[in-house]
């Protein structure tokens, strides 16, 4: 046993940052390393090279476009992205709808979407929670109501993640609703532009427009963008879930937070030694993972550790960067994605990380699903 | 990177385990901590029978050359049994000072002796005491002094590090049993006479070496009593019921059990990063990271054992609340979680302040 990487790992490694070194526009780098949000057009750019490496959708079969790496690559990968740091590829796009139009789709649908969706051609959107139906997803009432070729779908959409930048949305619709709540879902895709979508704007507690509400008014899907048969949508759910998993300890990104709490000084850094502590065991929890999932064909459910304390230890970074940045922290600019300064940005970081433990699964929701399917604890 | 154990570490940890489980049941275990010397003679024996005294030895002096994560099989094993028999102190840190000892003097024989298992030896880490005249002053609560048939001592000599090793016989010792399991002696040593292993470097060197080894071992012996406790615990939300329905029916325990897992997990990592660092250059800033998450870890476990059991954790006559003590007592050993942190920083910690690719090049 030994947990110094190999030859081939520190090849592949330097290969990645090489390449992050010599393509990454230094104003994109700079806007990352100040941590503020990066433009549309510089997320476009970014996504467009990385493509042109087939490292966008590094994950992807190389029959797809995509690099075919290993789970231990990716890892490597992402590591190197969130460390530089450097934008992530946009995941609705690389880590949820790709995969499922791989897995899921017609021949049709994957020589029409998966190019561009690679590329970021395609933004995409996620339609799955709505404001009745958060953490119970299986509870979603938007109908969509079959109507010759096409469906009739109505009702609306919360949390889109730059959803106004969006071009298409992959969303879930009830379909029978007579049946079971999961058995009368499906998964569709819209183009943005149909009319009868409405995006609204919602400004998080950090001052940024991200997320959205998005209305559906009568809006006509054909039924090409069915992605699988009716009503199977809740098994393409889950599978989206769950191909969601290998990359959500973001152990890279904490680093990143931690190398901006040193420089505060000695007193801070001492105060950091704990959560690099955990930081750097919960990597050996993630290799064991990896090594263990090798060769299986589903997630392993122990993912929700890595989900779990991958989230607790940013959010206890950021918490941290923000008491030892003191008093300036505090003075709101007037526009913080325009602004150069680092400090600008540390406390709508730690407000927006709160929402680390509630998407892709809550914290309690993750805890659930341990206690259910690893511990065999019901109600 | 390999994460895979080797063949003969896989026959070793069934070979442990098969014996802790036929030979070391609870009912043996209260057994033998509550004989006139808290540990069995027999059991004893036996372990050197298995060949686990020659573990922390290269082959030249006649060991198996095992490394932390031989260590660290054994130490899980134990964990699970509660053993209390003294093999930290005496096959593990005083087998790994001789071990590194240079050749000459009595050091082979004592080797002899301990892998036989003859004999029993007790390592005193203590570099405030003074080798002026004879070695003096005392040290407080060390494990297995009392029933040690010999110490190894890292003490001080004009002001500079150094190993000695003396018979137990002509120290005064006031032996005694310690909460948790296993046996102590405050030592107070009065110009006694001792044979010199190591000085200088060489001696500090050793003693950074047992150290680690110590600690590596004491987590991975937690991981096992938190293992088992853990099982039995979770067992115990499946069966007992109340309120017309079992305790793990209810969201509130099955996060609390949840939780206890995530730690576990960590816990593991944490005992198997500390096995293979342990033997590395890396050693202090390895150890100490995972000797923090180990603490916290075995913190929360450890009471959540009890509190999830109810009135039945807290009796003597059920297996629940010693895994609990157990683990108190090896946090006891092991320090504070701001002690880790702050060895931790001491040594800049894990993460380089300077930009990524400056740092990184």
């Amino acid at each position: 046993m030994d947990f110094s990487p190999g030859p081939d790992e520190i090849a592949f490694r330097q290969e990645v940052r090489a390449f992050i070194q010599a393509n990454l526009d230094p104003e994109t780098h700079q806007t990352m390393v100040e941590g503020r949000v990066p433009s549309q057009a510089q997320l476009k750019a970014w996504q467009k090279t990385l493509s042109e490496r087939g490292w966008a959708a590094a994950a992807w079969p190389k029959e797809y476009g995509g690099a075919g790496l290993s789970p231990s690559e990716r890892v490597i990968f992402m590591d190197e992205l969130h460390q530089a740091p450097a934008p992530e590829p946009l995941s609705f796009n690389t880590a949820m709808i790709g995969p499922v139009l791989i897995r899921f789709g017609t021949e049709a649908q994957k020589q029409r979407f998966l190019p561009a969706t690679s590329s970021l051609d395609i933004w995409w959107c996620q339609g799955f929670s709505e404001p009745g139906a958060g953490s119970d997803l299986a509870s979603l009432r938007t109908r969509a109501v079959r109507n010759g070729d096409h469906y009739i779908v109505n009702g609306s959409k919360i949390w889109q993640g730059m959803g106004h930048h969006a071009t298409w949305m992959f969303l879930l619709a009830r379909t029978d609703p007579g049946a079971k709540k999961q058995a009368g879902i499906s998964f569709m895709m819209v183009d943005m532009k149909t009319p009868g979508i409405t995006v609204r704007p919602i400004i998080t507690i950090d001052g940024r427009h991200e997320v959205n509400e998005i209305f559906l008014d009568n809006v006509r899907i054909p039924l090409e963008n069915l992605v699988a048969g009716e009503n199977e949508g809740w098994n393409v759910t889950k599978f989206l879930l769950s191909s969601e998993r290998t990359n959500i300890a973001r152990i890279g990104m904490t680093k990143h937070l931690i190398r901006c709490i040193k420089r505060f000084g000695s007193a801070a850094a001492a105060k950091a030694a704990g959560i690099e502590a955990e930081l750097k065991i919960l990597e050996i929890t993630q290799l064991r993972i990896l090594e263990d999932m090798k060769g299986a064909t589903a997630a392993d459910p122990r993912s929700s550790i890595l989900k779990l304390k991958g989230v607790e230890l940013r959010q206890a970074a950021s918490e941290l960067l923000l008491q030892v940045a003191g008093a300036k922290a505090w003075r709101i600019l007037p526009r913080l994605d325009a602004t150069p300064s680092e400090i600008a940005a540390i406390a709508p970081n730690y407000f927006s990380l709160r929402a680390a433990s509630i998407y892709g699964g809550a914290s309690e929701v993750q805890k659930t699903i341990i206690a259910n399917t690893l511990l065999g604890l019901k109600a | 990177m390999n994460l895979q154990w080797s063949e003969e570490q896989q026959l070793l940890r069934d070979m442990v385990r098969r014996f802790v489980a036929g030979e070391y049941g609870f009912e043996q275990r209260q057994k033998f901590i509550a004989s006139a010397h808290g540990f069995s003679r027999e059991i004893w024996a036996a372990l050197a029978e298995l060949g686990l005294m020659l573990l922390s030895f290269s082959e030249a002096d006649g060991g198996m050359a095992g490394g932390g994560l031989e260590a660290s099989i054994v130490a899980e094993a134990f964990g699970q049994g509660l053993v209390a028999e003294p093999y930290l102190a005496s096959a593990v840190k005083a087998s790994t000072a001789l071990a590194a000892a240079p050749a000459g003097g009595m050091r082979e024989q004592w080797i002899a002796d301990l892998q036989s298992g003859e004999k029993i030896a007790a390592f005193v880490d203590a570099p405030e005491l003074d080798f002026a005249d004879g070695l003096t002053g005392e040290a407080i609560c060390v494990a297995a002094a009392d029933i040690a048939d010999f110490l190894i001592v890292a003490a001080s000599k004009a002001g500079a590090p150094v190993l000695l090793a003396l018979g137990a016989g002509a120290v005064q010792r006031d032996g005694y049993k310690l909460h948790g399991g296993g046996t102590a002696a405050d030592i107070r040593f009065e110009h006694n006479p001792a044979l010199v292993l190591a000085e200088g470097a060489a001696a500090a060197e050793i003693l950074l070496q047992v150290r680690a080894a110590g600690e590596a071992f004491l987590i991975a012996e937690a991981l096992g009593a938190a293992q088992a406790g853990f099982e039995l615990t979770v067992e115990y939300l499946k069966t007992r019921v109340q309120f017309g329905k079992p305790l793990g029916a209810n969201q509130a325990l099955q996060h609390r059990a949840s939780e206890m897992f995530v730690e576990l997990e960590q816990l593991r990592s944490a005992a198997l990063y500390a096995a293979v660092m342990r033997d590395t250059d890396e050693r202090e800033l390895a150890v100490a990271a995972a000797k923090y998450v180990a603490l916290k870890a075995m913190r929360f476990i450890g009471q959540q054992i009890v509190q999830l059991h109810g009135g039945i954790g807290v009796t003597q006559e059920y297996a629940a609340g010693h895994y609990f003590m157990r683990l108190t007592a090896i946090a006891a050993q092991l320090g504070t979680p701001e002690a880790a942190s702050a060895a931790i920083a001491a040594k800049g910690g894990f993460t380089s302040p300077a930009p990524y690719w400056e740092s990184a090049a």
